[in-house]
This record gives structure tokens, sequence and C-alpha cells, in this order.
């Protein structure tokens, strides 16, 4: 008998042993039967975890460009242009994201408290104020990304004082008040949302 | 008689070169991508492309699944040891169930290449039949009475809270960091949903 046929014959003979000792195929592509539809177990390949269908190609799109216009910034900051930098940051603030996804606002959350770091460092502490403050308006759900910016929040108001200290004391030191209010608030919201991460995790 | 200067067959039954277990084991892994779902390659053997098919027809009657990598070789080396086992039964006049007789070996024919390669289908069925063995073990029984219900769930990826973690005032502006994080996590979520749907729409 030649080598082939012996593989043929030993697969076909394992073939039947197992068409004969085994329950009947499940065919994932068949319909079930009408009056059997509740019964169904599903084949194994559907019995795994699905994956979270907010997991878009939109969203992908989305995130990639959010992700290569900060790698754009970064490039422009090592040549020392903040400008450039800056629109670079900026243009993550128009990008859309499918609805219902929290990470549209993780995002520009985090691209405004960059925004407002680039400004102090340039000194444009007005723009700096307005980039911060716009985002801290848009809040809807409490998040470190939220915390983040009402950190930034808090220097953009440090980096102020230091120029009203001379000029106005007064409003230096309101300032200075609204600086701690931003770093406390920051402080209450990462505890928070560290508490509620713990507690899901069930730590 | 004349052998394939080509051929990486070793002449010696007792004496498995690491060629022969390399080729044996690239076999079994060419039948369990097969099982994984891949396509097989363009160029094969015409007795590698046999093995294949037969594995496939396995396959294609009871689902799909691989073995654990520790699981393959292990059949592999038992079919080896099968083979030496088969040698050692000769020299004590042993009889040995394996898939040729004494009078093959006799005849001088079992040293051809072509019998040769004996240990490896027996190895590489030996895989597909396992695989074929391990998924009815994994695939559960049919209810009785009709009352269960699917058991898919729907996997939630972590939050981007939970993958960047408390952010230091010092990391204030390294949102570009944070972005990739976040971007690798979600990227590899939409090829694993990819995967399960079985390529885009």
């Amino acid at each position: 008998m030649k080598h082939s046929q012996i593989v043929r014959l030993a697969g076909a003979l394992l073939l039947a042993v197992g068409l004969l000792g085994c329950d009947p195929p499940i065919d994932p592509l068949a319909e079930p039967p009408a009056d059997d539809k509740k019964s169904l177990v599903k084949p194994p390949h559907e019995q795994v975890d699905h994956v979270d269908p907010k997991i878009s190609q939109a969203l992908m799109i989305s995130l990639s460009l959010a992700k290569n216009y900060h790698h754009r910034a970064d490039v422009f900051l090592k040549d020392g242009n903040f400008e450039q930098a800056i629109a670079s940051v900026q243009t993550i603030l128009r990008i859309k994201f499918p609805n219902d996804t929290t990470e549209e606002q993780d995002t520009k959350f985090d691209a405004r408290a960059r925004l407002g770091k680039l400004y102090i460092g340039i000194g444009k502490l007005d723009e700096a104020r307005k980039v911060v403050d716009e985002g801290l308006a848009q809040q809807t759900r409490r998040s470190f990304f939220l915390a983040n910016l009402h950190t930034v929040s808090g220097e953009v108001y440090t980096a102020q004082t230091l120029t009203l200290d001379k000029t106005d004391p007064a409003q230096a030191k309101e300032l200075r008040r609204k600086a701690l209010q931003a770093f406390d608030a920051s402080i209450d919201i990462a505890l928070e949302v560290q508490g509620t991460i713990l507690k899901e995790s069930g730590q | 008689m004349t052998r394939d200067p080509n051929d990486d067959v070793n002449d010696d039954v007792n004496d498995v070169t690491p060629k022969e277990k390399v080729r044996a084991k690239s076999l079994a892994q060419l039948i369990d991508n097969l099982i994984d779902g891949n396509a097989a390659p363009p160029a094969l053997e015409a007795h590698d492309r046999e093995l294949l098919e037969t594995a496939t027809a396995i396959v294609a009657t009871l689902g799909s699944r691989s073995l654990a990598t520790e699981q393959r070789e292990r059949i592999v080396d038992t079919a080896f040891e099968l083979g030496h086992a088969q040698e050692q039964a000769e020299a004590k006049d042993i009889i040995v169930a394996l898939p040729y007789s004494k009078a093959d070996l006799e005849d001088g024919d079992l040293a051809s290449p072509e019998r040769r390669r004996l240990p490896w289908a027996v190895a590489a069925v030996a895989v597909a039949v396992a695989a074929a063995v391990s998924i009815r073990a994994a695939w559960p029984p049919p209810p009785v009475g009709g009352t269960a219900t699917a058991s898919a769930t729907i996997k939630k990826q972590p939050s981007a809270d939970v993958l960047v973690g408390r952010i230091a005032r010092s990391d204030s502006a390294r949102a570009s960091f944070r972005m990739d994080t976040i971007y690798a996590d979600r990227l590899a979520a939409y090829r694993a949903g990819l995967l399960h749907r079985g390529g885009l729409k």
C-alpha cells in the first residue's frame, strides 16, 4: 500500500470514528429550528466575550488624528516653534468623534490642558485662561482628564498672579484664592475617580 | 535503491535528525494554522498537501480550534517514539500496532523516503484528530429540556481613566503620551473586533 493511500485511509477511518462517536456537529451558519431558537447553545466562537461595539472605525480614525496632531506638536516643540505646536494641538479640538463615546471629552480635555501649558510657556495667559475655561464649561462627567484641566487652571491663575503682585496685589490675592480652589477641585475629582475605579475593580 | 539527493530524510530510523523534527513540527504547525482558519501555503509538496487535505476534511466536519503548542509537540514526539518502538519490537519479535506491517519492514520498502515520512503522517493526522477531540471537549452538550440561552457577553474596554491613571501635576502637559496609550488600547480592541467579525465588511 502506498504512502498516500495509507494517509487517506487513516484520515477516512478517523473521520468515521469521529462522526460515529460524537454528537452531530453544529453548523454555526445554519438557522435553528423555529421551535428551538430559545434552546440553541451557541457554538464556541460565539461564546467568547464580544468586543465593545463602541470601538468603531470612526473612533479609531478620530483617535489616530488626535495622536498624530500631538506628535506633530512634539516635533514643532523640539524646534522651539511654539506657535505651530499650538496650532497643531488646537486642531485636535475640531476633530469630530462618534456620538456617545467618552474618548472625545477625554481627548479634548487633555488637548486643552496641553494648550494651556503651551500658552503659559509663551506668556499668553489670557489665551490660556480662555482655552481652559471653555473646557471646564463643557464637563459632563468626572475623570482624571477633568482633574488635570483643573490643575492647569490653577497653574494659569498662579502665573497670572506673578504679573499682578506688583501692580494689583488685591487682584493677585484673589487669583491665588482661585488657584487654590482649582487645585482643590482637581484633588477632589481625582480622589473621586480613583475611588470609583477601585470600587469597580472590587478592591 | 536510489534516493533523491535533496530528500532530507535520515536513513537511520533510530536517529531522528533535528531537521526531521523541525520538518515534522512545521507540518503540524501548518495543520494547526489551517485549523485556525488560515489558508494553506500555495507551494507545498504533494505528500504534505495530502496530509493537509485529510486534516481539512476533519476540521470541516468538526469545527475549528487549535491545540496548545505543548500538546501539539507532545503528539509529534509521541509519533516519533512509536517509530523507535517499532524498531525495538522488531529486534525482540514483539508486535506493535503501527500503520505498516512487519512484511513491509522486511521487503525493504520502508527505507524509501516516502515510507520514512510515515511517522510525520501519523503525527500530523494525530494532531488534527486531537484538535477535533479538544473541540468536542470544549463544546457543551445540547441542553436537556431546551431552557439554556446564549452566554455571549460584551467585553467593555477599560476607560481612559483606568488606562492612564491619575495625572500628576508634573505630567499635566504630557497629553501626547497619554494619547498614545489610549490609542494603542483601542486599536487592540478594534483589531480583536475585526478578527471576531471575520474582517472589514
